[in-house]
């Protein structure tokens, strides 16, 4: 018994523990160093979360379509004014070359310069600008129309009618989804459309679209235009007809660009064959040549399909006239309506006086 | 002084979990690593009580013993172990153990085998209770009760033999 404590007092450590008071010191201590170390970690984690947020936004918007990057080859400004070419959108001018392309009674007036659009971030932006129709021919009040783009899709935001033109000589293929008329329906149109018309009062302007009994070559066309509308514009020719879509050119409303690669677009249209193939050429180019921009503005993608056909078509003379969107008074429409080159005729919209607003 | 806490911890408990982790690592360098890294990971513990703090400590040396070694593959099963004395234990505990006569009697203890070395060490150095010591080195309370005699008796002998008793 004395050996085993004598042998433990050998063996003793002259050891201490912590108290209670200490430790409560201790445990504030510790805990105010995980504090500080929990403070240190979130910094840091937000920090990194923030770049890789910034990062993946500049990255997203450097891979992302962006329609400031849109450019018109061989553009030049025939006024020489180099502010103008500064202010310049060419995406603007494409919207407007496809809306002139494909929606029969609409322009597009775009805003030009810095206000005309706003980058959202991550590679949307907002573009302005207004759709005016054909009879509205002055542009009033403020450019309201908003284009919205975004990496995937270009939302036009624009309205137009379906069925505008219809055809008895197209040959109608699987794909195509428009109805046919037949004689009844097309006499007994005729006669309601021309006692509306006869109700209209004699400075009424009317909104119409006439569909030909045959499709026309554009020789045939001039001269057509030089009997009958020798006196009045044609805002829209159509050179093709597809399921509820059309596609054709405005002699009258296409984007004034000037441009090497696009000569057809460069001030007024000369009604002649080659001057109207030439309209009718540059717009098609224009929007091929934008191939981004057209694959994310067109809503059916098979009318990328008929831009190309109508490029070749044109190239080889095959392009046909199938119809005009025009606006006439009311003794040009009656008389239209009793042409026999016309097999339907259309009415859109009429205001009674070219002075009402 | 802004880690005031930990040097206070330091200073109680230094010497204990290094006569520990010695008898773990047989190696000075070693054993001062493991005491190291322990008082790292004080600053992510989660004490409740003073009671704690130190059943705690000895339960991360011992972990962080068995997770350095498994990546040696020094580790042959579990808490059986094969490393080889580096030093002398006499002179590795020189710094902590002034005493001649008792840095003697530690030597013994040290060379005694591993289950028998750790039992007494931590019978001797911590103020840890049996019921702790049984949980650390996962053996029965018995088992500690009888070793920790069987030792003693040896040290008796010993002592006797060089006439220190």
């Amino acid at each position: 018994m004395n050996e085993d404590k004598k042998i433990d007092d050998l063996l003793s450590m002259d050891t201490k523990d912590i108290d209670q008071k200490t430790f409560k010191k201790i445990k504030h201590g510790m805990n105010m160093n995980f504090v500080k170390r929990m403070l240190v970690y979130t910094l840091i984690v937000a920090l990194v979360l923030a770049g890789a947020y910034f990062g993946i936004n500049k990255l997203k918007e450097l891979t992302s379509y962006n329609p400031v990057n849109e450019k018109i080859e061989g553009y030049y400004n025939v006024f020489g004014d180099e502010e103008d070419s500064i202010d310049r959108q060419d995406f603007q001018m494409l919207v407007s070359a496809y809306i002139s392309v494909a929606n029969p009674g609409v322009v597009y007036v775009p805003l030009f310069g810095d206000g005309s659009y706003t980058n959202l971030g991550s590679g949307n932006y907002e573009y302005y600008g207004k759709y005016i129709s054909y009879l509205d021919r002055i542009n009033y009040g403020e450019s309201e129309d908003i284009i919205e783009v975004s990496n995937r899709r270009i939302q036009l935001n624009t309205m137009f009618h379906v069925y505008q033109f219809y055809s008895k000589d197209k040959q109608i293929t699987d794909e195509d989804n428009y109805p046919q008329l037949s004689e009844n329906e097309i006499a007994k149109q005729h006669e309601a459309l021309k006692k509306d018309i006869d109700n209209l009062p004699e400075s009424a302007q009317v909104d119409i679209s006439i569909s030909f009994d045959k499709s026309m070559s554009f020789d045939q066309f001039v001269t057509y235009k030089q009997g009958i509308l020798a006196d009045v514009d044609v805002q829209y020719i159509a050179t093709n007809i597809r399921d509820i879509n059309t596609l054709g050119f405005s002699p009258l409303y296409f984007p004034q660009v000037c441009s090497t690669s696009y000569p057809g677009l460069c001030g007024d249209v000369v009604y002649t064959e080659e001057g109207l193939k030439e309209v009718y050429a540059s717009s098609l180019k224009l929007l091929k040549d934008h191939s981004e921009f057209l694959q994310r503005a067109i809503n059916y993608p098979y009318v990328i399909d008929v831009i190309n056909d109508e490029v070749d078509k044109l190239k080889n003379d095959e392009t046909k006239i199938y119809g005009i969107r025009l606006v006439v008074d009311k003794q040009t429409a009656l008389k239209l309506l009793q042409d026999e080159n016309t097999y339907y005729m259309q009415v859109f919209d009429a205001k009674f006086s070219p002075l009402q607003k | 002084m802004e880690n005031r806490w930990l040097e206070i911890l330091y200073h109680t408990y230094h010497q204990r979990l290094y006569l520990f982790a010695l008898s773990l690592a047989k190696d000075e360098a070693s054993a001062e690593d493991l005491v190291s890294e322990t008082f790292i990971k004080l600053g992510v513990s989660n004490l409740k009580s003073e009671k704690e703090i130190e059943a705690w400590l000895f339960r991360v040396l011992k972990n962080q013993f068995i997770d350095t070694y498994r990546k040696n593959h020094r580790i042959l099963d579990e808490g059986q172990y094969q490393v080889e004395w580096l030093v002398d234990p006499y002179d590795a505990t020189k710094k902590y153990i002034k005493d001649e006569q008792k840095r003697w009697l530690y030597r013994k203890i040290y060379t005694l085998s591993d289950k028998e070395r750790n039992v007494m060490l931590l019978s001797l150095v911590s103020q840890l209770d049996d019921v702790e010591i049984a949980q650390l080195l996962k053996i029965s309370l018995d088992h500690i009760r009888s070793i920790r005699y069987r030792v003693k008796q040896k040290l008796i002998a010993y002592a006797k033999e060089e006439e220190m008793l």
